[in-house]
């Protein structure tokens, strides 16, 4: 077992569960709605990217994904979450199950069941650092992760319509009386949401092949990174994600591939139960 | 001109009628007050007036602009601003960002300049212009609600309930800040439980009780007025015409009362 090969191998898939997590807090904290859909606007978004791959280079082709992920998001919210807003937010979570079948299914009858990949960014040999080897791409991957955590950052704290998101995750009643409409920046948020899952999920596409059926465990796992970030923190979530990326790759190395997900999903049960606060110090449950 | 003139205004919460054919209308630059007992339906008349809820019945004019089918980030663009009950400060955000916010919707205006307002009327704000708006006493909270409404300059500002929970002397700051608007020309509409400091402050007031306007007249007048004294510092619904006095000095007497159902409190 080489502990850092592990390493640098779970961190090209816990980057894209902790961006995927992200998405959910995004959504969460400004709607209160869970969005179970989110795994599926990545795999959209990625197969957006690798169509798009085919009449751009592919460090451009990302970028047809978050437009991809993000316009699935957009559509999600009014055409299945908004005009259910008088329903409650058990409806409106249940609805995204129902949208992720839909744009799976959409995805399939699209490009099949077969493996897509598109080219690096960069062409070469994986980088080496002794004895433990790392993608070109996982470089590229991380550096994108990073890039967007900290405009993300910047753009709740800093601008405008951030802060609004925020003061709609605060006190939606007191955002109205301001002036901020509460619709449009949970319009904002899937649609911000599913861009970030599409860009990073076409980011990862050349190091792992990109298949119609996966939305569903990406959601999962990006579901316990939200958990780990209390549902509330974007960094936390993150690096909920990258954990839950090195659990996987520790237990394909020490156990076997075939328990990565019993694993993973173990670790959601015990961390509900014994940690429903996640990496932060409030229970979810008690967030406004 | 009329700053604000509502006409009509109906409003139901099911099968109870909170607010029945209220109308009442608001001078540029004075303060008229909307007081009544308990469960009156003041502070559903004000959310109504801002849209926190949705207009259902009437009309709303805001400076002679009909605002009936606006949205509530229309009417605050219009310029009317809700200081709502309970302040409802951005608890986990600090006192800088929640009057950063109250510029939403003017995102052009001199930031330091409306902050500088805000802190030249309220001095106690600006040391605490980093602290958690949360961890304000109620006074400073309320201070900090009426700072956030007063940055994006509104036309217009409701406040509902700005003395509640709070000390004699605290309630005598707020008021005093209020009457400084005023003198700005900002025109104000207070819904106050605390009738005395009320009356004291405001121009004109307004009777209301189980969803009716009952009487209206200048606040010396009302003050001394039997059935303000009656309805609401006794503290009884007036339930039928009988009830009401003949006469009472130059308030005018709104629409005959009827028996009411009893209505959800607001």
């Amino acid at each position: 077992m080489n502990v850092f090969q592990d390493l640098a191998t779970g961190l090209s898939v816990g980057l894209v569960y902790g961006m995927i997590g992200v998405g959910f807090v995004v959504i969460h904290r400004i709607t209160g709605v869970v969005n179970f859909a989110q795994g599926d606007l990545a795999v959209a978004g990625a197969f957006g990217a690798v169509w798009a791959a085919e009449l751009v280079p592919p460090e451009v082709s990302v970028f047809a994904g978050a437009a991809v992920g993000g316009l699935l998001g957009a559509a999600l919210y009014w055409c299945a979450v908004h005009p259910l807003r008088s329903q409650g937010l058990l409806v409106q979570t249940i609805v995204t199950l129902g949208a992720a079948v839909v744009i799976r299914s959409v995805v399939q009858l699209l490009f099949g069941t077969k493996p897509y990949a598109i080219l690096p960014f960069t062409g070469g040999d994986p980088l080496r650092f002794g004895d433990v080897s790392m993608q070109r791409q996982t470089v590229w991957l991380a550096a994108a992760a990073l890039v967007l955590y900290l405009l993300l950052t910047w753009f709740f704290e800093r601008t405008m319509t951030g802060r609004a998101m925020s003061a709609c995750a605060v006190n939606r009643y007191a955002a109205g009386v301001v002036g901020i409409n509460a619709t449009r920046m949970a319009a904002v948020a899937f649609t911000l949401s599913g861009a970030i899952v599409g860009f990073v999920t076409a980011t990862q596409a050349p190091i792992a092949f990109v298949t119609s059926g996966v939305g569903l465990a990406l959601a999962l796992k990006g579901f316990i990174a939200a958990v780990l970030g209390g549902f509330d923190r974007i960094g936390l979530a993150l690096a909920g994600g990258v954990l839950v990326g090195f659990v996987e790759s520790f237990t394909a190395s020490t156990i076997s591939a075939a328990y990565q997900d019993v694993i993973v999903l173990t670790l959601l049960l015990v961390l509900l139960v014994a940690r429903p606060a996640g990496l932060t110090r409030v229970k979810v449950s008690q967030r406004a | 001109m009329s700053a604000l003139e509502v006409t009509g205004l109906t409003h139901r919460f099911g099968r109870a009628t909170v607010l029945e054919d209220v109308s009442f209308h608001v001078d540029a630059g004075e303060i008229v007050t909307l007081i009544g007992p308990n469960g009156a339906g003041k502070t559903t008349l004000l959310n109504v007036v801002s849209r926190a809820l949705p207009l259902q019945k009437g009309s709303v004019r805001i400076a002679d602009v009909d605002t009936s089918r606006h949205r509530q980030a229309q009417v605050v663009r219009a310029g009317c601003l809700l200081v709502p009950e309970g302040r409802q400060v951005f608890a986990s955000m600090s006192v800088r960002d929640n009057l950063v916010l109250g510029m939403y919707t003017c995102p052009h205006s001199d930031q330091d300049d409306q902050l500088g307002r805000v802190f030249a009327l309220f001095p106690e704000l600006e040391p605490r212009s980093r602290q958690l708006s949360g961890t304000l006493s109620g006074g400073e909270q309320q201070m900090l609600a009426v700072g956030r409404a007063m940055v994006s300059s509104p036309r217009i500002m409701l406040l509902d309930e700005p003395s509640l929970g709070l000390s004699p002397q605290l309630v005598e700051r707020i008021m005093g800040a209020l009457s400084q608007l005023r003198d700005e020309g900002l025109t104000i509409v207070l819904v106050e439980q605390n009738a005395a400091a009320a009356l004291r402050l405001a121009d004109r007031g307004y009777l209301i009780s189980t969803g009716r306007v009952l009487a209206e007249g200048p606040c010396d007048v009302l003050a001394e007025d039997p059935l303000v004294r009656r309805v609401y510092l006794g503290g009884a619904p007036v339930r039928s015409t009988d009830d009401l006095p003949r006469t009472a000095g130059s308030v005018t007497q709104q629409a005959p009362i009827s028996v009411t159902d009893s209505r959800r409190p607001t």
